[in-house]
Protein backbone atom coordinates (compact mmCIF):
# COMPACT_ATOMS: atom_id res chain seq x y z
CA UNK A 1 0.00 0.00 0.00
CA UNK A 2 3.24 2.37 0.73
CA UNK A 3 4.45 1.59 -2.20
CA UNK A 4 0.80 2.13 -4.32
CA UNK A 5 0.67 5.33 -2.86
CA UNK A 6 4.42 6.89 -3.05
CA UNK A 7 3.83 5.97 -6.87
CA UNK A 8 0.69 8.46 -6.93
CA UNK A 9 2.64 10.60 -5.15
CA UNK A 10 4.97 10.54 -8.57
CA UNK A 11 2.16 10.65 -10.82
CA UNK A 12 0.77 13.54 -8.72
CA UNK A 13 4.04 15.63 -9.25
CA UNK A 14 4.34 14.76 -12.82
CA UNK A 15 0.97 15.70 -13.31
CA UNK A 16 1.58 19.15 -11.77
CA UNK A 17 4.48 19.15 -13.82
CA UNK A 18 3.27 18.54 -17.22
CA UNK A 19 0.23 21.45 -16.51
CA UNK A 20 2.41 24.00 -15.11
CA UNK A 21 4.71 24.00 -18.08
CA UNK A 22 2.91 22.54 -20.65
CA UNK A 23 5.57 19.68 -20.55
CA UNK A 24 4.58 17.01 -23.07
CA UNK A 25 8.21 15.07 -22.07
CA UNK A 26 6.71 15.25 -18.43
CA UNK A 27 3.74 13.87 -20.16
CA UNK A 28 5.80 10.63 -22.15
CA UNK A 29 7.12 10.13 -18.51
CA UNK A 30 3.55 9.27 -17.52
CA UNK A 31 2.57 7.24 -20.48
CA UNK A 32 5.47 5.17 -20.26
CA UNK A 33 4.75 4.42 -16.74
CA UNK A 34 0.57 3.26 -17.02
CA UNK A 35 0.65 2.39 -21.22
CA UNK A 36 1.46 -1.10 -19.96
CA UNK A 37 -2.01 -1.84 -17.91
CA UNK A 38 -4.12 0.82 -19.50
CA UNK A 39 -3.56 -1.60 -22.84
CA UNK A 40 -3.66 -4.77 -20.55
CA UNK A 41 -7.10 -3.54 -19.07
CA UNK A 42 -8.25 -2.71 -23.03
CA UNK A 43 -7.12 -6.14 -24.12
CA UNK A 44 -8.96 -7.60 -21.53
CA UNK A 45 -12.39 -5.69 -22.08
CA UNK A 46 -12.00 -6.30 -26.04
CA UNK A 47 -11.47 -10.16 -25.44
CA UNK A 48 -7.94 -9.93 -27.46
CA UNK A 49 -7.65 -7.57 -30.26
CA UNK A 50 -4.51 -6.38 -29.42
CA UNK A 51 -4.61 -3.73 -32.33
CA UNK A 52 -8.36 -2.23 -31.50
CA UNK A 53 -6.92 -2.28 -28.11
CA UNK A 54 -3.74 -0.04 -28.46
CA UNK A 55 -5.88 2.55 -30.75
CA UNK A 56 -8.17 2.70 -27.88
CA UNK A 57 -5.12 3.18 -25.49
CA UNK A 58 -3.79 6.04 -27.89
CA UNK A 59 -7.52 7.94 -27.98
CA UNK A 60 -7.52 7.05 -23.86
CA UNK A 61 -3.50 8.78 -23.82
CA UNK A 62 -4.84 11.82 -26.19
CA UNK A 63 -7.35 12.37 -23.93
CA UNK A 64 -5.65 12.51 -21.02
CA UNK A 65 -3.24 14.90 -22.30
CA UNK A 66 -5.95 17.51 -23.64
CA UNK A 67 -7.97 16.79 -19.91
CA UNK A 68 -4.57 16.79 -17.80
CA UNK A 69 -5.88 20.39 -16.33
CA UNK A 70 -8.82 18.83 -14.98
CA UNK A 71 -7.24 15.81 -13.04
CA UNK A 72 -7.41 17.29 -9.30
CA UNK A 73 -5.64 14.32 -7.57
CA UNK A 74 -8.74 13.04 -5.74
CA UNK A 75 -7.85 9.59 -7.31
CA UNK A 76 -5.21 7.92 -7.97
CA UNK A 77 -3.58 8.66 -11.62
CA UNK A 78 -3.69 5.38 -12.95
CA UNK A 79 -7.11 5.24 -11.28
CA UNK A 80 -8.45 8.61 -13.36
CA UNK A 81 -6.75 6.95 -16.65
CA UNK A 82 -8.56 3.93 -16.34
CA UNK A 83 -11.97 5.58 -16.12
CA UNK A 84 -11.07 7.34 -19.44
CA UNK A 85 -10.06 4.10 -20.68
CA UNK A 86 -13.43 2.27 -19.90
CA UNK A 87 -15.57 5.55 -21.06
CA UNK A 88 -13.30 5.02 -24.55
CA UNK A 89 -13.80 1.70 -24.28
CA UNK A 90 -17.76 2.35 -24.16
CA UNK A 91 -17.98 4.47 -26.76
CA UNK A 92 -16.38 1.84 -29.23
CA UNK A 93 -18.88 -0.85 -27.82
CA UNK A 94 -22.01 1.38 -28.07
CA UNK A 95 -20.80 2.45 -32.21
CA UNK A 96 -20.20 -1.27 -32.40
CA UNK A 97 -22.61 -2.55 -30.19
CA UNK A 98 -25.52 -4.75 -32.27
CA UNK A 99 -22.68 -6.26 -35.23
CA UNK A 100 -20.21 -7.54 -31.98
CA UNK A 101 -23.05 -8.52 -29.84
CA UNK A 102 -24.81 -11.03 -32.69
CA UNK A 103 -20.66 -12.05 -33.23
CA UNK A 104 -20.63 -12.79 -29.52
CA UNK A 105 -23.97 -14.61 -29.42
CA UNK A 106 -23.02 -16.78 -32.04
CA UNK A 107 -19.65 -17.57 -30.85
CA UNK A 108 -21.33 -18.63 -27.74
CA UNK A 109 -24.12 -20.79 -29.33
CA UNK A 110 -21.44 -22.99 -31.56
CA UNK A 111 -18.36 -22.71 -28.22
CA UNK A 112 -18.29 -23.34 -24.88
CA UNK A 113 -21.69 -23.32 -22.94
CA UNK A 114 -21.62 -24.34 -19.44
CA UNK A 115 -21.69 -27.72 -19.13
CA UNK A 116 -20.56 -28.85 -22.11
CA UNK A 117 -16.94 -27.96 -21.61
CA UNK A 118 -14.86 -30.50 -20.63
CA UNK A 119 -11.89 -30.41 -18.09
CA UNK A 120 -8.73 -28.98 -19.77
CA UNK A 121 -5.25 -27.90 -18.53
CA UNK A 122 -5.37 -25.07 -19.90
CA UNK A 123 -7.27 -23.35 -17.55
CA UNK A 124 -6.55 -20.13 -18.76
CA UNK A 125 -7.99 -20.53 -22.17
CA UNK A 126 -11.19 -21.80 -19.82
CA UNK A 127 -10.96 -19.11 -17.26
CA UNK A 128 -10.92 -16.26 -20.33
CA UNK A 129 -13.93 -18.63 -21.56
CA UNK A 130 -15.78 -18.32 -18.63
CA UNK A 131 -15.24 -14.90 -18.16
CA UNK A 132 -16.66 -14.13 -21.30
CA UNK A 133 -20.11 -15.79 -20.41
CA UNK A 134 -20.10 -12.87 -17.76
CA UNK A 135 -22.16 -9.75 -18.12
CA UNK A 136 -19.91 -6.82 -19.22
CA UNK A 137 -20.85 -5.45 -15.77
CA UNK A 138 -19.62 -8.51 -14.49
CA UNK A 139 -16.32 -8.80 -16.76
CA UNK A 140 -15.42 -5.12 -15.74
CA UNK A 141 -15.73 -5.31 -12.57
CA UNK A 142 -13.83 -8.28 -11.83
CA UNK A 143 -11.64 -7.05 -13.69
CA UNK A 144 -10.77 -3.97 -12.37
CA UNK A 145 -11.33 -5.63 -8.19
CA UNK A 146 -9.19 -8.81 -9.04
CA UNK A 147 -6.79 -8.52 -11.79
CA UNK A 148 -5.63 -4.74 -11.50
CA UNK A 149 -6.17 -4.60 -8.24
CA UNK A 150 -8.58 -1.90 -7.93
CA UNK A 151 -10.31 -1.40 -4.25
CA UNK A 152 -14.33 -1.33 -4.95
CA UNK A 153 -14.18 2.50 -4.40
CA UNK A 154 -11.51 2.86 -7.33
CA UNK A 155 -13.65 0.52 -9.11
CA UNK A 156 -16.79 2.09 -8.72
CA UNK A 157 -15.07 5.36 -9.99
CA UNK A 158 -13.54 3.59 -12.81
CA UNK A 159 -17.04 2.25 -14.15
CA UNK A 160 -18.55 5.29 -13.23
CA UNK A 161 -21.43 3.13 -11.21
CA UNK A 162 -22.51 3.30 -7.32
CA UNK A 163 -19.95 0.86 -5.12
CA UNK A 164 -23.26 -1.16 -4.08
CA UNK A 165 -23.49 -2.03 -7.70
CA UNK A 166 -20.05 -2.63 -8.23
CA UNK A 167 -20.08 -5.04 -5.18
CA UNK A 168 -22.81 -7.13 -6.33
CA UNK A 169 -20.98 -7.59 -9.95
CA UNK A 170 -18.15 -8.45 -8.35
CA UNK A 171 -20.30 -10.80 -5.93
CA UNK A 172 -22.15 -12.16 -8.76
CA UNK A 173 -19.58 -12.64 -11.50
CA UNK A 174 -17.26 -14.58 -8.75
CA UNK A 175 -20.23 -17.04 -8.16
CA UNK A 176 -20.96 -17.69 -11.57
CA UNK A 177 -17.05 -17.99 -12.33
CA UNK A 178 -17.12 -20.82 -9.42
CA UNK A 179 -20.07 -22.10 -10.92
CA UNK A 180 -18.76 -22.40 -14.39
CA UNK A 181 -14.98 -23.62 -13.15
CA UNK A 182 -15.98 -26.04 -10.60
CA UNK A 183 -16.48 -29.15 -12.81
CA UNK A 184 -12.36 -28.51 -13.96
CA UNK A 185 -11.64 -28.09 -10.07
CA UNK A 186 -10.85 -31.61 -8.67
CA UNK A 187 -10.49 -30.19 -4.94
CA UNK A 188 -10.87 -26.85 -3.01
CA UNK A 189 -7.61 -26.76 -1.71
CA UNK A 190 -4.71 -24.57 -3.13
CA UNK A 191 -3.45 -28.12 -4.61
CA UNK A 192 -6.49 -27.82 -7.15
CA UNK A 193 -4.36 -25.11 -8.99
CA UNK A 194 -0.87 -26.94 -8.61
CA UNK A 195 -1.35 -29.27 -11.85
CA UNK A 196 -2.14 -26.41 -13.64
CA UNK A 197 0.54 -24.34 -13.17
CA UNK B 1 -18.31 -31.47 -7.17
CA UNK B 2 -16.07 -29.64 -4.95
CA UNK B 3 -16.64 -25.61 -4.69
CA UNK B 4 -13.64 -23.13 -5.68
CA UNK B 5 -12.30 -20.98 -2.55
CA UNK B 6 -12.59 -17.13 -3.00
CA UNK B 7 -8.80 -17.30 -2.74
CA UNK B 8 -8.23 -19.90 -5.49
CA UNK B 9 -10.66 -18.17 -7.45
CA UNK B 10 -8.75 -14.69 -7.14
CA UNK B 11 -5.24 -16.40 -7.82
CA UNK B 12 -6.61 -18.28 -11.06
CA UNK B 13 -8.35 -14.49 -11.91
CA UNK B 14 -4.99 -13.34 -11.69
CA UNK B 15 -3.06 -15.50 -13.12
CA UNK B 16 -5.30 -15.61 -16.58
CA UNK B 17 -4.45 -11.89 -16.71
CA UNK B 18 -1.48 -11.11 -18.76
CA UNK B 19 -0.49 -8.23 -16.94
CA UNK B 20 1.49 -4.90 -18.34
CA UNK B 21 1.75 -5.40 -21.85
CA UNK B 22 5.81 -4.28 -23.05
CA UNK B 23 5.86 -0.72 -24.29
CA UNK B 24 7.07 -1.74 -27.46
CA UNK B 25 7.00 1.63 -29.49
CA UNK B 26 3.54 2.45 -28.50
CA UNK B 27 4.74 5.82 -25.97
CA UNK B 28 6.38 7.03 -29.13
CA UNK B 29 3.69 6.65 -31.24
CA UNK B 30 1.06 8.27 -28.44
CA UNK B 31 3.73 11.06 -28.48
CA UNK B 32 3.68 11.77 -32.28
CA UNK B 33 0.14 12.17 -32.16
CA UNK B 34 -0.40 14.12 -29.65
CA UNK B 35 -2.45 17.39 -30.25
CA UNK B 36 -0.30 20.77 -29.46
CA UNK B 37 -1.58 22.89 -26.66
CA UNK B 38 -2.71 26.25 -27.65
CA UNK B 39 -1.36 28.70 -24.85
CA UNK B 40 -4.04 31.54 -24.37
CA UNK B 41 -2.30 34.94 -24.31
CA UNK B 42 -4.92 37.13 -22.39
CA UNK B 43 -2.25 40.02 -22.77
CA UNK B 44 -3.42 40.58 -26.19
CA UNK B 45 -7.19 40.93 -25.83
CA UNK B 46 -6.49 44.51 -24.66
CA UNK B 47 -4.63 44.92 -28.12
CA UNK B 48 -7.69 42.90 -29.90
CA UNK B 49 -10.05 45.54 -28.13
CA UNK B 50 -8.74 48.27 -29.11
CA UNK B 51 -8.20 47.85 -32.93
CA UNK B 52 -12.00 46.65 -33.11
CA UNK B 53 -12.20 49.72 -31.58
CA UNK B 54 -10.56 52.21 -34.28
CA UNK B 55 -11.62 49.84 -36.82
CA UNK B 56 -15.41 50.71 -35.78
CA UNK B 57 -14.22 54.30 -35.51
CA UNK B 58 -13.26 53.87 -39.23
CA UNK B 59 -16.23 52.72 -40.38
CA UNK B 60 -17.92 55.53 -38.82
CA UNK B 61 -16.25 58.20 -40.28
CA UNK B 62 -18.74 58.98 -43.63
CA UNK B 63 -21.38 58.63 -41.43
CA UNK B 64 -23.18 61.79 -40.27
CA UNK B 65 -23.36 59.85 -36.92
CA UNK B 66 -20.12 61.06 -36.16
CA UNK B 67 -20.34 64.33 -36.71
CA UNK B 68 -23.23 64.60 -34.52
CA UNK B 69 -21.40 62.67 -31.64
CA UNK B 70 -18.58 65.19 -31.50
CA UNK B 71 -21.13 67.90 -31.26
CA UNK B 72 -22.89 66.81 -28.89
CA UNK B 73 -19.66 65.97 -26.54
CA UNK B 74 -18.60 69.67 -27.56
CA UNK B 75 -21.82 70.58 -25.62
CA UNK B 76 -21.38 68.55 -23.10
CA UNK B 77 -24.66 66.59 -24.19
CA UNK B 78 -25.03 63.04 -23.80
CA UNK B 79 -27.79 62.24 -26.78
CA UNK B 80 -29.00 59.64 -28.70
CA UNK B 81 -25.81 59.78 -31.70
CA UNK B 82 -23.43 59.46 -28.87
CA UNK B 83 -25.30 56.22 -27.53
CA UNK B 84 -25.22 54.52 -31.01
CA UNK B 85 -21.66 55.73 -31.22
CA UNK B 86 -20.72 54.49 -28.12
CA UNK B 87 -22.53 50.85 -28.19
CA UNK B 88 -21.41 50.34 -31.72
CA UNK B 89 -17.70 50.67 -30.76
CA UNK B 90 -18.46 48.63 -28.00
CA UNK B 91 -20.19 45.51 -30.02
CA UNK B 92 -17.00 46.25 -32.47
CA UNK B 93 -14.16 45.84 -29.80
CA UNK B 94 -16.33 43.06 -28.24
CA UNK B 95 -16.19 41.33 -31.55
CA UNK B 96 -12.42 41.69 -31.55
CA UNK B 97 -11.59 40.40 -28.73
CA UNK B 98 -14.13 36.60 -29.45
CA UNK B 99 -12.09 37.02 -33.07
CA UNK B 100 -9.04 36.96 -30.83
CA UNK B 101 -9.69 34.43 -28.47
CA UNK B 102 -11.34 32.41 -31.44
CA UNK B 103 -8.04 32.39 -33.17
CA UNK B 104 -5.60 31.59 -30.06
Amino acid sequence: MGDLDAQARIDAALVERAVQNDDARVFEILVRRHQGLVRAQLRRLLGDDPALADDLAQETFVLAWRKLAQFRGESRFSTWLYRIAYSCFQQYWRSQGHRRRQERELTEHLGDAPGVVTPTHELGLDIDAALRRLSFNQQAAVLCCVQLGLSHEEAALVLDMPLGSVKTHVARGKAKLRELLQDWAPSPTSKSTEQFK
Amino acid sequence: MNEISEQDLDDLLRRAFAGAVNDNGFTERVMRTLPIRRRHRFGLLPVAALAGGILGWLALLPSPLLAQFAREWLVGGFGTASAIVCMMLFVVSLLGVGWALEEQ
